[in-house]
């Protein structure tokens, strides 16, 4: 069997955070407020994600799952090399996008023409490849009349739509998806489901973070779960699903 | 390596400066006019303070070209100096969501105005060919100060940008020491007004020999600089480049946790 396209050995990655309150040191008044910016640590570390072992095959789509704030885009983060982990090691064979949020760099004053380029270079694609897929992304985004509307006149779908749009024509082997699908209306989502699943079929490998129950167990074959920053377990999508959702 | 890196991530490049010239304009009734406006209302003040108020020595030039000739290169120095030290927590959406080569917000900083550099000068020519001063071949050392001034913005640019992800007290003390620098950078006056026992450390300011390099450039022999003056200037942007690039590239990677 082929090398795991996604590998990572006792992933971690430490916030520190200044003012976590800390209700026993914690003293009134000015003098004391002077007191405890002198006595306390100024920044008290908090582990988002510990000793995160996980191996994604090739064309696998994952569902990432756990509750808010249990490190889910944190992960993503540190697969897609936004920021450095503070422990651990991840080996990654092929090229990573991610897509934290919709439509990343999309300004509201430009037009949704210019925003497909300036979001498609940020995600990775050059002028060229834009050019190319230009009519397909635009006929995805079924916002042919709105082309050179600045964005700020779009509804919420409509910018969704745009985003997803660009984002659903990248040519990555890895893409990450956090949160993206369950907003756009039903067509919209059905649409959005069937690209993904071509595009694994392509060979990309797809990891995605969603409360959409529904969506996930739709596409995802297999799962991660990660509670408050530890990895709970890998497997099959069904398997993990009923644990996750029992609790 | 890290410059492959940045040669592939050209078309973001490309598309932010796109982006920042056509929201500048955009939902503005003068538009691109502001950008003609600006100087002369600056060269319109500075010919009143100077000129008007102060004792000023005959170059054998009206006192606005001397003005403008420094004015058109500051302006664009002091913008790109007061975008390249925001330009980082402004697009803070895009260092927490996408990894790119983060100098490309300094450089598209650092370039920022150009346009501008360009309308000022074409207004310097129109106030030459007005006052019937001479074009002469020292122009073609403009594209070469140009290239200086981004070079030196982007080393600032890269210091600024790097501390204010830290500490935001630059926010704040960026405009105050433009406004400083305006005023012992010799803008409103030139070079020969400096007492000569101070003119060699004055030369470590590089904003002097750019400075100095355009007003010969525009106005002629009257102006040349002093080799060793320039020398001078080049030697302190290469210190504040080559610290500028150890800075930030030390502080890159951090840059999305604390942002």
């Amino acid at each position: 069997m082929e090398n795991p396209i996604i590998e990572t050995f006792g992933l971690g990655k430490k916030y520190h955070i200044s003012n976590l309150v800390n209700k026993n040191t914690e003293e009134k008044g000015l003098l004391g407020g002077i007191k405890s910016i002198i006595t306390q640590p100024r920044h008290q570390p908090k582990w988002a994600l510990r000793n995160i072992d996980i191996k994604v095959e090739q064309g696998d789509i994952v569902a990432v799952l756990g509750g808010n704030g249990s490190g889910k885009s944190t992960l993503f983060r540190l697969l897609s090399e936004i920021t450095d982990p503070s422990e651990g090691e991840i080996i990654l064979r092929g090229s990573v996008s991610c897509i934290l949020e919709a439509g990343v760099g999309f300004h509201h004053e430009l037009t949704g023409k210019e925003n497909i380029y300036l979001n498609g270079t940020l995600l990775g694609m050059s002028t060229e490849e834009i050019n190319a897929q230009f009519d397909q992304i635009v006929a995805f985004s079924e916002l042919e009349q709105y082309l050179n509307v600045p964005i700020k006149k779009y509804s919420s779908g409509m910018y969704i739509r745009l985003a997803f749009a660009v984002a659903s024509f990248l040519r990555t082997d890895i893409l990450l998806v956090d949160e993206v699908l369950s907003m756009g209306d039903e067509s919209f989502r059905q649409k959005s489901i069937k690209r993904m699943k071509q595009m694994a079929d392509e060979g990309c490998t797809i990891m995605m973070v969603s409360h959409d129950a529904k969506i996930l167990r739709d596409i995802c074959c297999s799962a991660i779960h990660i509670e408050q920053g530890q990895l709970i377990g890998q497997g099959s999508m069904g398997e993990l699903f009923k644990s996750y959702s029992e609790k | 390596m890290r410059f492959t890196l940045l040669w592939k991530a050209r078309p973001i490049l490309s598309h932010l400066i796109r982006r920042d010239v056509l929201i500048t304009y955009k939902q503005t009734i003068l538009g691109v006019f502001w950008t003609v406006l600006k100087p002369i209302m600056m060269a319109a003040i500075i010919v009143f303070v100077f000129e008007g108020i102060g004792n000023f020595p005959d170059f054998g030039f009206p006192y606005v070209l001397i003005a403008l000739s420094a004015l058109s290169v500051w302006e664009f120095f002091s913008s790109a100096i007061s975008r390249g030290s925001v330009c980082l927590i402004d697009d803070r959406d895009l260092i927490t969501r996408v990894n790119f080569p983060r100098m490309i917000l300094l450089i598209n900083a650092s370039l920022k105005n150009s346009i501008g550099l360009f309308i000022n000068l074409v207004v310097t020519f129109a106030f030459m060919l007005y006052y019937n001063i001479p074009f002469t071949v020292n122009l073609l050392w403009i594209p070469v100060i140009y290239f200086f001034t981004i070079i030196l913005n982007l080393s600032l640019g890269l210091w600024l940008g790097t501390i204010n992800v830290f500490f935001r007290d630059v926010n704040t003390i960026v405009p105050f020491l433009l406004r400083l620098g305006l005023f012992i950078s010799p803008v409103g006056f030139t070079f020969n007004s400096v007492p000569e026992v101070w003119q060699k450390l004055y030369c470590i300011n590089p904003m002097v020999g750019i400075i100095r390099a355009m007003r010969f450039s525009i106005l002629g022999e009257t102006f040349r600089p002093d080799l060793s003056c320039i020398l001078i200037g080049c030697l302190s942007l290469l210190l504040v480049l080559l610290s500028g690039l150890y800075i930030f590239g030390r502080y890159e990677r951090k840059f999305a946790d604390l942002i």
